[in-house]
């Protein structure tokens, strides 16, 4: 029924600096499935970006791929691949589409030149690959004229980020990653992107792993969410699920959050507290401190993914009394 | 207190730029204390010239039987003065040139900028030199005056360009507010800010200094006053023929050593000084 | 291309700036070596007003009589008409003709030196970078640091002392030996390189280590900007990702440091080619400062200004086309 695309089983990343080691993604399970957009949810620093790059086993020192397995459509270990398969590999099967394109794109080479270092790095790859080029910019909405013989300077920031999008679906790969796509945009201009994005994901049918730290955006456009906290994925729902029966008090704090523009002004409540030190992580859930139903239990076991209903997930000891 | 504690530690751990900072006290103590401990003849004895290292010479002696080592520790006054000299004036001219340039913009710094500008583009060297056959360099001040006037522009740019990204900042806008007049921010907000970034180029202006002045002594094209490296390195070429002869090999290198040391040492720790006022680049 | 226009305007403005507070130096310093001539021939030689006057003025280029005014317009005629006085030191010889026969000396000794420590600190920077932290890079940057401080000129005594004195492996002097027939001969060509051997490695072992580390700081930052990661996502290998990603961004900002240098080795010329008695400009500027040889000086110092103004321009203008966010406005 439900293929899977990407595997990551056990995933654990740290970061060296000075004396410390920062653990950022912790043990971490997840299954993207074929087709489907999964929208990763979490705060800065809970390790959302370091799983995009580690996906694409981009991680360089100080951090470091401490164990994990990921493996991509029930075939390629993408750890274990040599620098000559990486490079095949990369963007060829994922790609990936970065925070804040403007920087992505080399200042001084044109656009075009840099689709030529593209298609130059991946040979074999089907050799309509200028007409594939042309087809995707219509349907990011830019013109090709406009577009290809320029320098990156000479573009608005929501055209390199348009750029960006048609060199990462210019090989057509089956799994697209994105990771904040939108953030460093204009209120309008995201809107536009994600009309484009829902768009491409209906004409291209790739799967999508789009990471955010906006819950609303990413209901746009997302079937399933993943919340992360600090290194871990606390709740794995739907995305009715996530908005209409969240079990987590971490994904509810975010949902009371998040201001509605509709229906009553409720009070904005925001999470009181900050994230854990990743550097010195103590035993139980990492939450703890932060949340209001706090008990003994919490503090001395992590508490692990249980299913509520068969495509729900969630990491919490109370999870059963909290939502009574 | 806990500062300089705290610099001489960092000092410490990098290797190289400690070996730099020894040898530059080492200089600054010859320069000071060492003319004063041991005395410099001026008679000749040419009997005794050219003889090698010795206990009694040790480093031998030059072509009139001059003992060599104490040449050196006299040379090494008139060196250091110089350019600590010229690298004072340098500093100060950029400083009042680039700071109200900076900060106050407008006419002021274009005008200013189209001075320095014109200074710039004559290629310092040459006009040093020029200058050296018109105006008699009799004493270490002209010296030195002269070495500023050729050195000061390439400082006060980078200087403009370091008060103009500061006047940017934050916490002088904050100050502007709060109703300080500029006076005031110049001297209590922007200059301790800039404190190590001047004391730095304090540094590389005395390297400067010091490669000019030696390279004009040594080609002849200033006037001797007193003993001094360069001057060294003059007679070791001219009278004792050093380069084709190996008899004088001392005379020529105990200069040749002495000048690198101090510029080598002086670059050395300024690398320290860097981490020091810097401190994102400590490990 | 205004701002190309902009560039030319400025530099030629630079060039009458310069031309004209030599003239004032010559004639405004204490101890005007005109008026200094001319009442040593008055009053030595016995000559009449005229007759030392004339003299006066084919030395200089420019009557000590006439008014300040018409002094400075007929000194510009001169200039442009390529007059720039006799030499004093060179007797019946022009300024210009002397200029004109050491011009090529220097722009070869000095160009080849910066190409060579240009390229070697570019290339051996973009290997330290990628090597950052290892003994390699630690040595390497020590060395250049070191051999970047020592003063050219005791490099070049050093060179001359060991390799020409004591092991006579090269010349010590000169620009081509006695022996030998100048000429587009291939003897001559040949010797004209084994001459500039050593003055070249003064230049270059005292130069290089400043580009290496500029290099090395520019690389390291371009490092670790968005787009190589970017590059690297993209499956580019890493030869490409150095060549067009990484080098043609970290070189830019070096541009900046050329101008600077091309005025200090020019200026450094003086001291270099004075030790190798080598006939370039610098030798001739420095040989007329100490026999007072006036006309020469201030054609040698009118002739370095102008090379470095004209060697900036030129900077400017390929750093213009490498960079495109300059050009277009």
């Amino acid at each position: 029924m439900k293929e899977a695309i990407l595997d990551i089983k056990g995933l654990t990343v740290e970061y060296r600096s000075d004396s410390k080691t920062i653990r950022a993604i912790d043990n971490m399970n997840l299954t993207v499935y074929k087709g489907e957009v999964l929208g990763i949810v979490g705060e800065s620093g809970c390790g959302k970006s370091t799983l995009a790059m580690s996906i694409l086993n981009l991680i360089s020192s100080p951090g470091y791929i401490k164990d994990g397995l990921i493996i991509f459509d029930k075939d390629i270990n993408v750890l274990r691949l040599n620098e000559e398969e990486l490079n095949r590999f990369r963007w060829e099967k994922i790609s990936m589409v970065f925070q804040a394109a403007q920087n992505t794109l080399n200042p001084v080479t044109k656009i075009s030149e840099q689709l030529n270092d593209v298609i130059s790095s991946h040979p074999g790859v089907n050799t309509d690959i200028k007409e594939r080029v042309v087809e995707l910019c219509k349907l990011v909405r830019l013109d090709p004229e406009r577009v290809l013989n320029v320098y990156p300077h000479q573009l608005s920031g929501g055209m390199k980020q348009r750029v960006a999008m048609v060199m990462a679906l210019m090989l057509e790969p089956p799994l697209l990653i994105l990771d904040e796509p939108t953030t460093a945009l204009d209120v309008l201009t995201q809107k536009q992107i994600l009309e484009i994005l829902k768009e491409l994901h209906e004409v291209k049918n790739m799967a999508m792993i789009f990471i955010t730290h906006d819950l609303s955006i990413v209901a746009e456009i997302a079937e399933r969410i993943a919340i992360m906290y600090a290194g871990k994925i606390v709740e794995l729902a739907s995305i009715d699920e996530i908005f209409y029966n969240p079990k987590h008090p971490y994904t509810k704090g975010l949902l009371k959050a998040a201001p509605s523009i509709v229906g009553d002004i409720e009070s904005l409540v925001s999470i009181p507290g900050s994230p854990p030190d990743l550097s010195s992580l103590s035993r139980g859930c990492r939450f703890s401190n932060r949340c209001p139903f706090t008990k003994d239990i919490c503090k001395e076991a992590e508490p692990l993914l249980t299913e509520v209903l068969s495509d729900h997930l969630v990491a919490c000891h109370r999870w059963r009394e909290i939502n009574e | 207190m806990e500062t300089l504690l705290r610099s001489f530690s960092i000092i410490y751990k990098n290797k190289t730029a400690f070996v730099g900072f020894i040898i530059l006290l080492l200089f600054i103590f010859m320069a000071t204390i060492g003319p004063m401990l041991v005395p410099l003849e001026t008679s000749a004895h040419p009997e005794e010239m050219f003889q090698p290292p010795s206990i009694k010479h040790i480093l031998g002696t030059d072509y009139a039987g001059r003992d060599i080592f104490d040449e050196i520790i006299h040379g090494s006054r008139s060196v250091l003065i110089v350019g600590a000299l010229s690298a004072l004036i340098s500093v100060s001219i950029s400083v009042l040139i680039g700071i109200p340039s900076g900060f106050i913009g407008g006419f002021t710094d274009w005008i200013l900028m189209r001075i320095t500008d014109i200074f710039l583009t004559i290629p310092s060297l040459p006009l040093l030199v020029v200058l050296a056959a018109f105006i008699r360099i009799g004493n270490p001040l002209i010296m030195s005056l002269v070495l500023s006037l050729t050195s000061w522009p390439g400082l006060a740019r980078a200087i403009r360009s370091q008060s103009l990204s500061l006047r940017e900042r934050d916490f002088i806008e904050a100050a502007r507010v709060s109703g300080l007049s500029s006076m005031r921010i110049v001297f209590s907000e922007l200059l301790p800010n800039m404190a190590s970034y001047i004391a730095i180029s304090a540094i590389f202006a005395i390297t400067q200094a010091v490669y000019a002045q030696v390279g004009l002594f040594f080609l002849g094209l200033a006037p001797f006053t007193s003993i001094n490296w360069g001057v060294m390195l003059n007679f070791a070429v001219s009278q004792a023929g050093a380069l084709y002869s190996s008899r004088s090999v001392s005379y020529l290198l105990s200069p040749i050593v002495c000048i690198s040391l101090l510029q080598i040492s002086s670059v050395l720790f300024v690398r320290a000084l860097e981490e020091i006022f810097n401190p994102r680049l400590q490990r | 291309m205004s701002w190309i226009l902009k560039r030319i305007i400025t530099a030629i403005f630079m060039v009458w700036l310069v031309t004209t507070i030599i003239f004032f130096l010559i004639r405004l310093m204490p101890g005007n070596p005109m008026d200094y001539m001319l009442m040593q021939l008055i009053s030595m030689r016995s000559m009449s007003v005229e007759d030392a006057t004339k003299l006066v003025q084919s030395y200089f280029g420019f009557n000590p009589k006439e008014p300040l005014l018409v002094q400075y317009i007929n000194y510009f005629k001169g200039l442009l008409s390529g007059n720039l006085g006799q030499s004093i030191l060179f007797p019946g010889t022009p300024v210009g003709q002397l200029l004109g026969q050491s011009v090529p000396w220097t722009v070869f000794v000095v160009g080849i030196s910066l190409i060579i420590s240009f390229a070697l600190g570019i290339y051996l920077g973009t290997s330290i970078a990628y090597a950052r932290g290892s003994k390699f890079d630690n040595i390497l940057s020590l060395f250049g640091s070191i051999t970047n401080s020592i003063p050219n000129y005791i490099i070049a005594i050093l060179l001359i002392y060991v390799l020409g004195g004591l092991l006579h492996i090269f010349p010590m002097r000169g620009a081509y030996g006695t022996s030998v027939t100048p000429g587009f001969n291939l003897e001559f060509i040949l010797d004209v390189i084994y001459h500039s051997i050593l003055p070249i490695s003064s230049y270059v072992i005292t130069s290089f280590g400043g580009w290496m580390l500029s290099m090395k700081g520019s690389t390291t930052s371009v490092l670790g900007e968005d787009y190589i990661m970017a590059a690297k996502a993209k499956g580019i290998p890493t030869k490409k990702i150095k060549n067009s990603y990484v080098r043609r961004n970290a070189i830019l900002p070096l541009f900046t440091n050329l101008t600077l240098s091309i005025g200090f080795m020019l200026g450094g010329a003086l001291f270099i080619e004075t030790m190798f008695s080598y006939p370039g400009v610098g030798y001739y500027l420095s040989t007329s400062v100490s026999g007072r040889d006036y006309p020469l000086m201030q054609g040698c110092f009118l002739l370095i200004t102008v090379a470095v103004i004209l060697a900036n321009l030129i900077t400017d203008l390929t750093y213009s086309k490498l960079d495109p966010r300059i050009r277009i406005r």
